[in-house]
């Protein structure tokens, strides 16, 4: 399991991953964040929306209300195109911190 | 089932949002915690079991309330609109009036850093210059030619706050858009006034004013943007 800090530092590319298939809502957000981490990255109602907020306040993401086939009213998101720029660099930020960490566990290994 | 609305409305009672935005956040939680709910029922869980796990999603409702609340509020005091395009917008005419005055002072002739003449002041300079004269040419050429930089920055700053494309063209051509409104004000102003001030507000002149104000530091504002846009454009692609 993922400790709590480094998961505060992804999930920001988590939510923008998921995001990048369609929009989503928060239930399903984080739904399909644990499926695809195979239970690795867990979000919870505290965690997830305060985080979204911010996400939408900065404009990478954009919620808009919908209504379900089941007649409830749902928060959809979707990625803005700020979003859709941030991710790249986010991306190539993370693949370098683990490639680094993967050397000095090579280098412990050894 | 519980009345998820109501049980979230009263642990965010004091979540100091205007009550339309309070009402969408306590509406949003409480369809998470319903369909958390309903998964855990689908599992087989019992109705209370299923409630018990529902809440466990908070562990302090307080300390939610808080971060919700600075999450929502956090850029009132520069909201997204100032950043993306008010700031980057009024960087970009800042900067183009300080270099358009800078250069002006300077009084730049055809070698570097001439001076100007001191009895001329340095508006009028600027402005018969740029009208009639050769001797200008040079100053307010060194000027068109510093602002792509200036109107790259104004897209670069915009582009970092989130901009969307409109509000970066607009922050990156911003001092042309200024020029314009500041001669149409000239223009009518003059125009009540009258007297003294026929010169100024013949057609001729305002439209000769607004190729060398407006159209011309547009375009090499506008260049800048572009260049600006497509640098990052091709980063990002070289960056995935």
């Amino acid at each position: 399991m993922v400790g709590s800090g480094v998961k505060r530092g992804t999930a920001e590319l988590a939510i923008l991953s998921v995001l990048e298939t369609g929009e989503l809502h928060g239930y399903e957000i984080a739904r399909r964040i644990e499926q695809q981490t195979h239970g690795k990255l867990r979000f919870t109602l505290a965690s997830l929306y305060p985080l979204l907020y911010r996400m939408e306040k900065r404009g990478w993401v954009r919620g808009e209300w919908q209504n379900a086939e089941s007649g409830r009213r749902r928060r959809c998101y979707r990625l803005t195109s700020a979003g859709k720029k941030k991710i790249v660099p986010l991306r190539a930020e993370w693949a370098e911190l683990f490639r680094a960490l993967r050397q000095l566990a090579k280098v412990a290994d050894a | 089932m519980p009345d998820w609305e109501e049980l979230v409305s009263r642990r965010l009672a004091q979540l100091a949002l205007d009550e339309r935005e309070r009402q969408e956040v306590i509406t949003e939680l409480a369809g998470h915690l319903e369909e958390t709910y309903e998964a855990y029922r689908q599992k087989g869980a019992s109705h209370d079991e299923a409630i018990r796990c529902a809440l466990l999603q908070v562990n302090n409702w307080d300390t939610l309330q808080q971060a919700i609340h600075i999450a929502r509020t956090k850029e009132n005091a520069m909201n997204a609109r100032t950043s993306r395009l008010w700031v980057p917008s009024f960087v970009t005419l800042a900067a183009s009036v300080i270099t358009l005055v800078g250069f002006a002072f300077l009084g730049l002739k055809p070698g570097p850093f001439g001076s100007q003449a001191h009895n001329e002041i340095w508006w009028s300079h600027l402005i018969g210059g740029i009208a009639s004269g050769p001797y200008m040419v040079n100053e307010y050429t060194v000027w068109l030619m510093s602002l792509p930089l200036i109107g790259a920055i104004g897209a670069g700053l915009s582009s970092r706050a989130g901009g969307a494309l409109r509000d970066i063209v607009i922050s990156g051509v911003f001092p042309a858009l200024a020029w314009l409104t500041i001669l149409f004000v000239v223009q009518s102003f003059a125009a009540s006034l009258g007297r003294g001030l026929e010169a100024e507000t013949a057609p001729v002149n305002v439209a000769r004013l607004m190729i060398l104000l407006v159209l011309i530091p547009g375009a090499c504002l506008l260049l800048g943007v572009l260049v600006y846009h497509a640098a990052v454009k091709r980063w990002t692609k070289s960056a995935a």
